[in-house]
């Protein structure tokens, strides 16, 4: 915060005792303080946060009546292959089936779909309103909040793969946990209040180490430290400016490239903005914005195995059709198609000290040279 | 050059200052020791550049194996002593790649090979007698085969002269795909590595890497002195000296020195032996980020031609070409019971067009054009080459064909860029949204970059 800015924190605890907060928080001693409770101030006046899950937002009732009153996607790949291609006794050629299925993912047509597709529908939706109007396309937030924008969810929310029992929904979780790839880290900085600051900056890095994880194996834990990856990780890189209020961090808009393990690959989400619930040790929000639907459509069905689609039900031609049927985000300058479909990320993150500089790592000289050594020495 | 690539954002270098950098070997000529064993009659042992010593017969053809794996719906492959690659041409498919079913007409089905075609098998003579790991099987014609550690051997129609590995690779970033998404590939066969128990050696695209058994890397240290470490305190908060025991003896390359009291290291070619303690995963080349330090090769790896480039992407360093467009290769495996290749120009180009163009070659050439190597260009080598395609067919042509290309080759298969968008809406050059560019990750069919420093 410049110092030009009024000072915004509500709380009259000392500096002193606020970091001592903060600090009990890390440690874990005890239940941690929730920003909104307590104000605290992380110290050095920046808090990273390392991103524990990073998923598509799709509303979901116990039994999908309510979102998917159709019921779920029923084709996938193998049964619109039984459809198109019906075991008649006719003698059929690798050439005239497989490849055209195949062909069929890897370059999909946007004209309309020969193979019925089950939209999501209902009036709740998770997101943002990305555009402030409230439309008839509209979905109104779990907790009431009318103008949601996310078409994404009405593309793929009955879609089994993307659902809590979705096979590959849970192994993007568990790469996500595990695989440095995905160690998406945001920091804030010039951050004198968890609670409420007008003026903070949010920079989005890669990490570069495990995170700690708790015995189950399923939830990382606050408190590790993160080197940053500077080299492979620099395109990924993002400055934004947000704001904190009543403990919830919202961003202005920013383009980000959103690395997926389980397909090595970068999903771009246009005009993004975070709305995410900050604590000392951990967050939890939505990240709306407009996908962009050839990436997106390219870290998923192009890269994931076809059995892994066809474990549930995700045809990739299918949905890609159903994406641009739905699209409605930044229009092509020379054709007019829409390039982008607004949609929303429920993100979980956990608190990480970021290790800006060598002097901070005291690993000894092996990482401490690190950051600026990646490059390419004579050969020998 | 290293402070450049961060302070000026410098993504791309060339090939004289990049590629096998992290490196120790003694020279670019050094080549890989092993171990002497028996041999069969008219059997031999040949260098090779890429996968170090092989097996060979006494045309220098290598010799690989075909191991059981698993693919989605059973298995293919050989177990021991069961050599199943035969004389029968498969026309349809087997359906092992889920979720298409058997019994589909393979492409250019009548003109496929068998097995024994495209694999041919050593033979064994009839007076032939088992020696060491070398053992006889009876193939299903009744004819003798050698087999080595009890897995059948076979030549590759691929290979042409003696040092061609052509028919497959032990390559890590391609092998280590083997659970069953690759299709079930074929094995290089060689002896064992003249290394002490607790080392492993591995074909790596930079050279032979020398490793500990638990596929950790191993570094040397400029530091250091012939057979003498000064690799202590601070020093050892980053490093583990490799030790041995005090009855180990030398062998060979390796020697080992007493780096303190009662307390012994390994050497090899007098450079002591360490690890790196902060390594994230096996085979890394992360110590060598530390000035000084490089990684271990018993042999490296002919550099790629000269205009190639090593470019910094998000999944590591890759290839790219003289434009800083990174370089792919293309994989293929068939789903026939033999599991034939068909990443090379001769095999059905049908797999290779429905992926990069729907079918069309035209889009594929739009898409995934071919790297173009200037007229007349060498490399020197065998792994890296040259080769005239005609575009439309995707075969091999002739110079003299009109419209023909020449282009460069890896391990005898023409090379591709991608000319699709990336995701970071065109600000900046990076453009690996092709790895992974096909079924199966692209591993079964499809395109993959290729990568000299993989981080993830």
């Amino acid at each position: 915060m410049n110092s030009e800015r009024p000072a915004l924190r509500q709380s009259s605890m000392p500096a002193r005792v606020i970091t001592a907060v903060f600090a009990f928080g890390i440690l874990g001693g005890g239940n941690a303080a929730m920003a909104g409770d307590v104000d605290v101030a992380p110290p050095g006046r920046s808090i990273g946060y390392a991103f524990s899950e990073i998923i598509w937002g799709v509303y979901e009732t116990k039994d999908a009546k309510e979102e998917c009153p159709q019921g779920v996607v029923a084709l996938g790949p193998r049964e619109e292959y039984k459809l198109q291609f019906p075991d008649d006794g006719t003698k059929r050629k690798v050439v005239d089936t497989q490849m055209v299925r195949e062909a069929d993912v890897w370059w999909p047509k946007a004209e309309p779909n020969q193979f019925p597709f089950r939209e999501a529908g209902g009036k709740i939706g998770i997101g943002l309103d990305l555009d402030g109007k409230v439309k008839p396309t509209d979905f109104t937030s779990p907790e009431g909040r009318p103008g949601i924008d996310n078409q994404l969810f009405r593309a793929i929310g009955c879609v089994m793969n993307y659902r809590s029992p979705g096979s590959i929904l849970n192994i993007e979780k568990t790469f996500f946990k595990n695989v440095a790839y995905d160690r998406l880290m945001i920091e804030l900085t010039d951050v004198d209040s968890l609670v409420n600051d007008g003026d903070v900056t949010i920079t989005t890095y890669r990490g570069l180490d495990t995170m700690p994880n708790d015995a189950t194996g399923n939830n990382l834990q606050p408190g590790g430290t993160q080197r940053l990856d500077l080299i492979y990780g620099k395109s990924l890189i993002r400055k934004v400016k947000a704001k904190i209020v009543n403990g919830v961090l919202i961003s202005e808009h920013v383009d980000l490239s959103l690395p997926r393990a389980g397909s090595t690959t970068l999903e771009w989400m246009r005009d993004a903005r975070f709305e995410v619930k900050l604590a000392p040790e951990k967050a939890e929000g939505i990240i709306g914005g407009y996908a962009d639907i050839e990436s997106i459509y390219n870290a998923r069905n192009r890269r994931w195995p076809i059995h892994h689609l066809a474990y549930g039900q995700e045809a990739p031609g299918s949905v890609y059709r159903a994406l641009r049927k739905l699209a409605d985000g930044f229009p092509d300058p020379k054709t007019g198609e829409y390039t982008a479909i607004s949609a929303a990320l429920t993100v979980k993150l956990v608190q990480v000290r970021v290790l800006h500089h060598e002097k901070e790592i005291s690993m000894g000289n092996a990482v401490t040279q690190f950051s600026d050594t990646r490059a390419a020495q004579p050969a020998k | 050059m290293r402070y450049l690539r961060n302070i000026v954002n410098v993504s791309v270098v060339t090939f004289s200052i990049a590629i096998g950098v992290h490196a120790y070997a003694a020279s670019q000529a050094a080549k890989e020791d092993y171990v002497r064993e028996p041999l069969p009659p008219g059997l031999q042992v040949i260098a090779t550049e890429l996968e170090g010593p092989v097996f060979a017969n006494a045309e220098g053809r290598t010799f690989y194996r075909w191991p059981a794996a698993e693919l989605r719906n059973g298995n293919a492959g050989e177990v021991q002593g069961k050599p199943t690659c035969g004389n029968e041409a498969y026309r349809e498919s087997a359906g092992l790649m889920s979720p298409y079913p058997p019994g589909l007409e393979l492409p250019e089905a009548a003109k496929r090979p068998s097995c024994a075609e495209e694999w041919p098998p050593v033979l064994a003579p009839a007076d032939a007698k088992p020696i060491g790991a070398w053992t006889i099987v009876d193939r299903p014609d009744g004819r003798k085969q050698w087999a080595y550690e009890g897995y059948s051997l076979y030549t590759s129609m691929l290979d042409k002269q003696p040092g061609d590995v052509l028919g497959t690779t032990n390559l890590l970033h391609i092998s280590n795909d083997d659970r069953g998404f690759n299709g079930v590939v074929r094995r290089v066969v060689g002896p064992k590595p003249n290394v002490p128990a607790q080392f492993a050696v591995y074909t790596t695209i930079t050279g032979r890497s020398v490793e500990l058994h638990e596929e950790w890397s191993v570094y040397s240290y400029d530091g250091d002195a012939r057979n003498k470490s000064n690799c202590y305190n601070a020093c050892l908060d980053g490093w583990e000296p490799t030790l041995a025991g005090s009855y180990a003896s030398p062998i060979h390359e390796w020697t080992t020195f007493e780096r303190a009291p009662g307390v012994w290291q390994w050497a090899f070619r007098g450079r002591p032996m360490y690890r790196h303690l902060t390594d994230r995963d096996p085979h890394s080349q992360d110590g060598a980020d530390v000035p000084q330090w490089h990684n271990v090769y018993t042999q490296m790896a002919p550099k790629p031609p000269q205009s190639f480039k090593v470019k910094i992407t998000t999944i590591g360093d890759t290839l790219g070409d003289e434009h800083g467009k990174t370089i792919y290769e293309y994989r293929c495996t068939d789903d026939a019971l033999d599991q034939l290749l068909c990443d090379y120009p001769e095999a059905p180009q049908i797999y290779r067009f429905t992926v990069c163009g729907g079918g069309d070659p035209d889009r594929c050439a739009k898409t995934f054009p071919y790297v173009i190597a200037p007229k007349g260009a060498k490399t020197g080598n065998q792994v890296w080459g040259t080769m005239y395609v005609d575009p439309k067919t995707g075969k091999r042509a002739t110079a003299d064909q009109p419209n023909a290309l020449n282009v460069w080759t890896f391990r005898g298969r023409p090379l591709y860029t991608f000319a699709g968008r990336n995701n970071y809406g065109d600000k900046t050059s990076e453009d690996t949204n092709a790895n992974g560019w096909g079924e199966f990750g692209g591993r079964r069919n499809g395109f993959h970059a290729i990568v000299y420093r993989n981080v993830f």
